[in-house]
């Protein structure tokens, strides 16, 4: 007679775990992309490089998975700005962040951070997309260098 | 404590975020320091610091810092809950960039979440400041039996390392390079080339399928990478001719028991074109991709 393996485990998404700080360089890998998996390195750029859109159209996004613990969160990006840039749509942990990539001129290793974010604990699957952009902007590119979750209160 | 279960190595560039600040700091963008950047505190005052919360289990760690060393650099102070681990002082006469240090035989005796605090509090009586400029930060298991070697609720869905950061163990693969043109701004390599040069660090992996992906490099003289969980090879990627910031990957990797798993990469083989076994390894993350 064998036991099931979950009856061994015990159930899962009970128990707030160690996602309190998840440090992440989509460079070295994301879990599936469409159009979103151009490695585009550069001796000015914080990490050495950023994960780059295919192309720039409509639609492109990356995923990966992460394990959170409940609480807040802050969602903190460094990437690129720069004129033909779309905006980030990041879903999938707890409602929908936004971060806005364009800018008249060029901006390597821009850090900016959505806070406040109240997360339950439990496996996340969470989509960066591109399908909206800045009216001034020309394009829906898109490159980041990191993304990072850091749990900022309970 | 049931279900309590931790990445063990647990490494990141300190630029990418915090939790919360003490003093002015900013993110220096550096074409000549592993990384190409560090987080650095501008203000340089006494006690300036930077806090994230991690979940370290109840084994043995070492903390590991890759930071600037210079005269007006201060001495860090490495706290887990209020609680001083050790010192590493980054005084030097000279600049220099890219320095490796480490505190070892750090044991957690409760699994839990840790205020992890990097704070200048003092300084060498020769330096002028209390400035820190990291390039990384790196906590590594090095010993002790994890709490919930069963696991229930774990963080094994994705793990990232950079190897330059830190290491849990090695065989003569174990030189940092730093490299402007390169991702993360260096790698890890075994500078002699010698066969079966290992890079050995643990990480905890749940069930299902796995994609295994590196970011890496070669030339003429490189080995293949034989990609190891537990000592079994998992798949191999062939560095020979490969150049600088080259992808592979290694899919469909099953795991069916969870747990902390002894990863490691080792030049075990090479190509027959090849001259040598280097290995240059830039990055390494799991995937899980599927039950």
């Amino acid at each position: 007679m064998s036991f099931p393996v979950a009856a061994l485990l015990g159930p899962r998404g009970v128990i707030a775990l160690p996602g309190y700080f998840i440090a992440d360089t989509p460079w070295a890998g994301t879990k599936s992309n469409n159009q979103w998996s151009t490695l585009t390195q550069g001796s000015t750029q914080l990490g050495g490089g950023r994960l780059a859109t295919d192309v720039s159209a409509s639609g492109d996004w990356f995923r990966e998975d992460h394990y959170f613990a409940t609480g807040t969160f802050k969602l903190a990006l460094v990437y690129r700005k720069e004129p033909s840039q779309g905006i980030f749509t990041i879903t999938g942990v707890s409602g929908t962040q936004s971060i806005d990539a364009y800018a008249a001129l060029e901006a390597l290793n821009t850090y900016e951070e959505v806070t406040g974010i109240a997360v339950t604990a439990g496996l996340k699957t969470v989509d960066v997309l591109i399908n909206t952009k800045n009216a001034s902007s020309i394009a829906f590119s898109g490159g980041i260098q990191s993304m990072a979750w850091v749990r900022t209160g309970a | 404590m049931a279900g309590s279960v931790g990445q063990y190595s647990i490494g990141w560039f300190p630029w990418v975020a915090v939790k919360s600040t003490v003093g002015t700091w900013i993110r220096g963008a550096n074409s000549s320091v592993l990384g190409l950047g560090y987080f650095y505190n501008t203000s340089a005052a006494q006690n300036d610091e930077r806090i994230v919360d991690l979940y370290l289990d109840s084994v043995v760690w070492k903390f590991a810092m890759v930071a600037y060393k210079d005269n007006t650099r201060g001495i860090s102070t490495i706290q887990l809950d209020g609680v001083s681990q050790g010192t590493l002082d980054w005084y030097n006469a000279a600049d220099i960039g890219s320095q490796y240090a480490e505190i070892t035989n750090l044991t957690v005796t409760t699994p839990s979440v840790k205020s992890y605090k990097m704070i200048a509090a003092t300084k060498n009586a020769a330096s002028s400041g209390y400035a820190i400029a990291a390039s990384s930060d790196a906590w590594i298991r090095t010993g002790g039996t994890p709490s919930t070697p069963g696991g229930t609720d774990t963080p094994g869905y994705t793990w990232e390392w950079i190897p330059w950061m830190a290491s849990k163990s090695n065989t003569t693969f174990d030189t940092r390079a730093q490299s402007s043109v390169q991702f993360g701004g260096g790698y890890l390599t075994n500078s002699g080339g010698a066969q079966n040069s290992e890079v050995v660090t643990d990480f905890w992996e749940d069930t299902g399928t796995f994609t295994y992906g590196q970011v890496y490099g070669g030339g003429t003289d490189a080995g293949i990478c034989h990609i190891r969980i537990d000592d079994v090879d998992k798949g191999t990627i062939d560095g020979y001719n490969a150049g600088n910031n080259a992808y592979g990957t290694v899919v469909g990797v099953t795991n069916g028991t969870a747990g902390v798993k002894k990863f490691a990469v080792k030049m075990a083989t090479k190509n027959a074109s090849s001259t040598s076994f280097y290995g240059q390894l830039n990055s390494a993350k799991w995937t899980r991709t599927g039950a």
